[in-house]
């Protein structure tokens, strides 16, 4: 994709998740012509729906459909439609498994389930598999620390011998595209925290000064800055490599940078910036929630650690 | 030196992935490199010495000569060369020699500003036939560099100067410095940049012991040292420019050969055994924040190699330098536990570890990079 491509997207991505109104985000891609665009240059297509939602803090479910277009690729065209239950840990690792048959599910939807079908990550002795099919369930809206994010508590019940399997293989391809794509949605936040802290710091006066003039706050926001520009890099690597462990690397650079961009923000705002009236607090939630998903940083870094520790290798990411 | 390297050297993708693969092999393979493969130097100046031994064999057989230009002695290609070969010699655990460190700040900035010298002394700086040094910081210049008071005055057809320089890298083993001088009056306006010979009455050097023991800079005593004109990097006035297109240089392609390093460590460090469970999140951040600098410096030696102009964002790169070496060699000290401290045969590492300790000031401070980055990319007021 040119740069005058790409620009163009991206403002046309901008005013599609910046729409009002109860339209699905998928209907609204639709429109745009989504399918076409991710056909020429998917990598670049889906990195910047995931910047631009990140950068507009948009609430759309925009992760749901593309994981469960993974699954559809690796198993029955159905799955496309199905709406994929996360455990209720938010982690990638499964907390149901085939008991006498049945499979007892109690997890989170990123967004309310349409048909009767739901993709849900199942323990077994092989691995992790994925169980598609019919389910009777029940859900309910969960508020929880993003309550406009709009997740949704499935309960349900499934049977054994009535759903599709597939094998781990496509969980983790959709482990490793969550995990890049919550990346670049994290770094995207975690800039627009950054830039919007400075912008207060231009205006707010004390001392007869502008507060931005301070060593103090400078050197935050500057820190600040930094992390989040390294975890971008990384996070686009991931995008563009496809590779799961790169993706795990860069959701916890984005995690980590995105929550200290935060804590430094909220520092230069002082007490305004803990009001509800500032739309602080809903950057910072969205950032606490999305980290979660996938597994949180404090996870993944020792994640990170001991895998470097079983395997003795350092494998180095991107090449010139 | 064959011709599939030198043909395989020309700028673009392929090319480059052509001269890795060969210098892989080269580096790999090649007996004449077994004294230089994991060399644990015991002090400085036998390292130095012993180092020079590879400087040479890579210039005579082509490899060090790939990325710079021809009519400067060089085999041509573009500066992504240079970052593989220091990557590939990263990857066999060989050592870099500090010359190449100071070639990749120092000659650039000649090929722009002085091409006359560097078409002359690029070869013999690259051979390690002479080595140089960069001489800016003053005893009451460091950060607020542009309050330099190194004079330099005319004299005939050249210059004398006369001050005290310090902090300067690698100087007592160093026959001639890039040095910044006041020309003119104060501010960064009256600043000149020269080459000046270290082997000369009216110049004296003495090395200074750092917290590891070793002589890592040293002190330069200047007391109406001869300067020909022609040793004046740009116009006599320029040196702050000339100082600041240095500075991105610096910035991109240190961070990325230093980047190899902490690679290299780090696996170094999971061989001797040890570590754990109480290692792992330490291990975890000190990989991650390698990884973000070894993108972030590729993409910097991209852009230098496509002769884009760099701004003040490269000052991230070297934030994002100080946050990766600190992590990394915290988290190799952990994992080693009191082994690193006592193992009489981790002396290499514990002076490698004590040496990461200065990353935060070299170079420029961690805080000057932060109020440019405030100042210049984020754009908050000037400190008042």
């Amino acid at each position: 994709m040119d740069r005058e491509t790409e620009a163009l997207l991206r403002s046309s991505l901008r005013a599609v998740l910046s729409e009002p109104g109860e339209r699905s985000l998928e209907a609204r891609l639709a429109e745009l012509g989504w399918d076409d665009v991710v056909a020429v240059d998917g990598v670049t297509a889906r990195s910047l729906l995931f910047e631009v939602k990140g950068e507009v803090l948009s609430a759309a479910d925009a992760l749901g459909p593309m994981l469960s277009g993974i699954a559809a690729s690796e198993g029955p065209a159905q799955a496309a439609s199905a709406t994929l239950v996360l455990p209720m840990s938010l982690r990638e690792t499964p907390d149901c498994s085939v008991v006498d048959g049945s499979i007892t599910v109690d997890g989170v939807a990123l967004q309310p389930p349409g048909v009767d079908s739901l993709i849900v990550p199942v323990a077994g002795p092989g691995g992790v598999r994925l169980a598609i099919g019919p389910a009777r369930f029940g859900s309910s809206p969960l508020g929880g620390t993003d309550p406009d994010l709009g997740l949704v508590r499935v309960t349900a019940s499934m049977v054994a011998a009535e759903v599709t399997w597939i094998e781990a293989q496509a969980w983790e391809a959709m482990v490793a595209t969550g995990r890049y794509a919550l990346a670049i949605e994290l770094s995207a936040i975690a800039d627009r925290v950054v830039a919007n802290a400075v912008g207060y710091t231009k205006e707010r006066h004390q001392y007869g000064r502008p507060i931005g003039s301070f060593q103090a706050l400078q050197h935050r926001l500057a820190a600040a800055h930094a992390s989040v520009v390294g975890a971008g890099n990384v996070a686009r690597e991931a995008a563009r490599s496809g590779d799961g462990w790169t993706a795990m690397v860069a959701k916890y650079l984005a995690g980590r940078a995105a929550e200290g961009a935060c804590t430094q923000a909220q520092q230069s705002y002082g007490a305004i910036g803990f009001t509800w009236e500032h739309d602080f607090h809903r950057s910072l939630r969205r950032v606490y929630l999305l980290d979660r998903l996938f597994g949180g940083w404090r996870e993944l870094e020792v994640e990170i650690g001991e895998t470097l520790h079983r395997t003795g290798n350092v494998p180095k990411i991107g090449h010139l | 030196m064959t011709s599939e390297a030198f043909t395989a050297a020309q700028p673009g993708f392929e090319g480059l992935t052509g001269y890795t693969d060969a210098l892989t092999r080269f580096l790999t393979f090649d007996p004449r490199l077994d004294p230089y493969r994991r060399f644990r130097p015991t002090d400085l100046e036998s390292g130095a010495a012993h180092l020079r031994g590879v400087q040479q064999l890579l210039f005579d057989e082509g490899w060090s000569r790939v990325g710079w230009p021809e009519r400067a002695g060089g085999l041509g290609g573009d500066p992504r060369c240079r970052a593989a070969l220091f990557q590939a010699m990263w990857d066999q655990d060989i050592l870099i020699p500090e010359a190449y460190t100071t070639l990749e700040i120092l000659v650039p900035v000649l090929l722009v500003y002085a091409p006359h010298l560097a078409d002359r002394l690029l070869p013999t700086l690259l051979r390690g036939d002479e080595a140089w040094c960069q001489a800016f910081s003053e005893p009451d210049a460091g950060s607020d560099m542009a309050s330099l008071r190194c004079r330099m005055e005319a004299d005939g057809d050249g210059y004398r100067l006369t001050g005290q320089k310090v902090w300067s890298t690698y100087a007592h083993l160093a026959q001639r410095s890039l040095c910044l001088a006041r020309s003119g009056g104060p501010g960064h306006r009256g600043i000149s940049m020269v080459l000046v010979d270290l082997d000369q009455p009216g110049v004296e050097v003495r090395p200074i012991r750092a917290e590891d023991g070793d002589n890592h800079f040293g002190e330069i005593f200047l007391d109406g040292a001869y300067v020909s004109s022609d040793r004046v990097i740009g116009e006599p006035g320029q040196g702050w420019e000339v100082a600041m297109y240095m500075l991105q240089w610096e910035r991109g392609a240190w961070g990325w050969l230093q980047q190899g390093r902490f690679h290299n460590r780090l696996e170094r460090a999971l061989e001797l055994g040890g570590g754990g469970a109480s290692s792992a999140a330490s291990l975890g951040r000190a990989y991650a924040l390698t990884s973000a600098l070894r993108l972030q410096t590729k993409h910097t030696v991209e852009r230098l190699a496509r002769e884009e102009s760099l701004g003040p964002e490269v000052s991230v790169d070297k934030l994002l330098l100080v946050d990766a070496e600190l992590a990394t060699w915290d988290a190799i000290r952990e994992h080693l536990g009191a082994r690193f401290d006592t193992d009489e045969d981790l002396h290499w590492l514990r002076g490698e570890f004590l040496f990461s300790r200065a990353a935060p000031i070299y170079g420029g401070s961690q805080e000057i990079q932060r109020s440019l980055v405030a100042q210049r990319v984020l754009g908050m007021p000037r400190e008042a």
